[in-house]
């Protein structure tokens, strides 16, 4: 018997059925099920997880996830890429949410190391982490919350065309970039690509975000060139977060075909006071 | 009428600051402005630096500097940030 066909059997063995409302009965693959078999057959999480959405069934970790993503969405976002730029404070962040969400295939690059500025606000930077390669976090974060999810890496700052080919065949890009030096060419080649791209940035109590299709505006086109706000303002942790789940949605809902609420638009906020604005780009 | 060539007639406008733009600048700033005020001619009347808006929304929509401003304008303004 081929491998394939025992993993399949054994896949079989364990599915179980629960009941969920609206969406009535839905094959679970217990979790432990999913690590037995990964660990007895020496096959690659993401494999595994494969071959369980093939057979129409959901890993059991997105249970929780199924009465916002059924099983068909769920199963996109497993076949889905995204290409994410940056792993600071908002890629930190971003990047456990698409991988506790489901998202299959993720690229991220960064050549930053950790420094002490960097603890008020990053999720992956840690009292041992100082000095450690951001990309080397995001890959122990990923192999710590959700193995299934594939991670290609890259300890480098992109330049020039590095975007084009960084980004060429993901679904979605996602702009995590601090500063405004490569957001343009970034949108640039998202642009270039075909693809859509959703960007955030923050200062201080305030953040914006908005999803960028090909060939639409930007609120970095509206920046200048100078440095933004946030090297007086700072960039604390609330701001941090509050982009991060607005950015996150967005990536979820463009991957999962459920759509954009922020294309050509942008989502404005200011904790301070708790305005929050969906305008028109 | 002589001694009314110089008549000027006012409104009331309302201000919105997203973020920081100037010390001055409280988030919320209900001013009279001339009739006719373009909204990039705030940064003179509030004393801001026109530099520290990205841009300017009225509504949900965004606007050029040379929108001429009518009564009971709510003009939100956001300025550079690209922190992350």
């Amino acid at each position: 018997m081929g491998i394939e066909k025992k993993i399949q059997n054994e896949l079989e063995k364990h599915l179980v059925e629960k009941e969920f409302a609206d969406l009535g009965r839905v094959k679970i693959v217990p979790h432990e099920a999913s690590r037995s078999i990964s660990h007895n057959f020496g096959m690659d999480r993401n494999m595994v997880e494969g071959e369980v959405f093939k057979r129409g069934a959901v890993p059991e970790r997105y249970a929780r996830n199924l009465m916002t993503f059924s099983p068909e969405e769920q199963r996109t976002l497993f076949e889905s890429k995204v290409a994410l730029i940056g792993l600071g404070g908002l890629g930190g962040h971003l990047l456990e949410a698409l991988a506790r969400a489901g998202v299959g295939t993720i690229n991220a690059c960064d050549g930053d190391l950790f420094e002490p500025s960097n603890l008020n606000r990053q999720l992956l930077a840690t009292e041992n982490s100082l000095s450690l390669k951001k990309s080397e976090a995001a890959f122990e974060l990923i192999r710590r919350i959700n193995p299934a999810v594939f991670l290609d890496v890259h300890s480098e700052f992109l330049e020039g065309k590095d975007f084009d080919d960084f980004i060429a065949d993901a679904d979605v890009v996602v702009d995590c970039l601090g500063g405004l030096s490569h957001r343009l060419r970034l949108k640039e080649a998202a642009c270039t690509a075909g693809v859509p791209m959703v960007t955030a940035s923050v200062a201080g109590w305030a953040g914006i975000v908005s999803t960028v299709y090909p060939g639409g505006v930007s609120p970095a086109d509206f920046f200048g060139e100078n440095d933004g706000l946030e090297e007086v303002l700072g960039t604390p942790s609330p701001a941090i977060l509050t982009a991060v789940g607005i950015q996150s949605a967005e990536v979820l809902k463009l991957l999962s075909g459920k759509g954009s609420a922020l294309g050509g638009k942008a989502l404005m906020f200011d904790l301070s006071k708790l305005y929050f604005d969906l305008v028109s780009l | 009428m002589q001694g009314y060539e110089y008549y000027f007639v006012f409104m009331e406008i309302k201000v919105i600051c997203f973020g920081y733009i100037a010390d001055n600048l409280k988030s919320e700033n209900v001013i009279d402005v001339p009739d006719g005020t373009l909204v990039g001619q705030l940064s003179e009347i509030l004393n801001f630096d026109s530099e520290k808006v990205a841009m300017y929304f009225i509504g949900d929509e965004r606007i050029d500097s040379d929108f001429s401003l009518t009564p009971g304008d709510i003009v939100k303004i956001f300025p550079p940030i690209t922190g992350g």
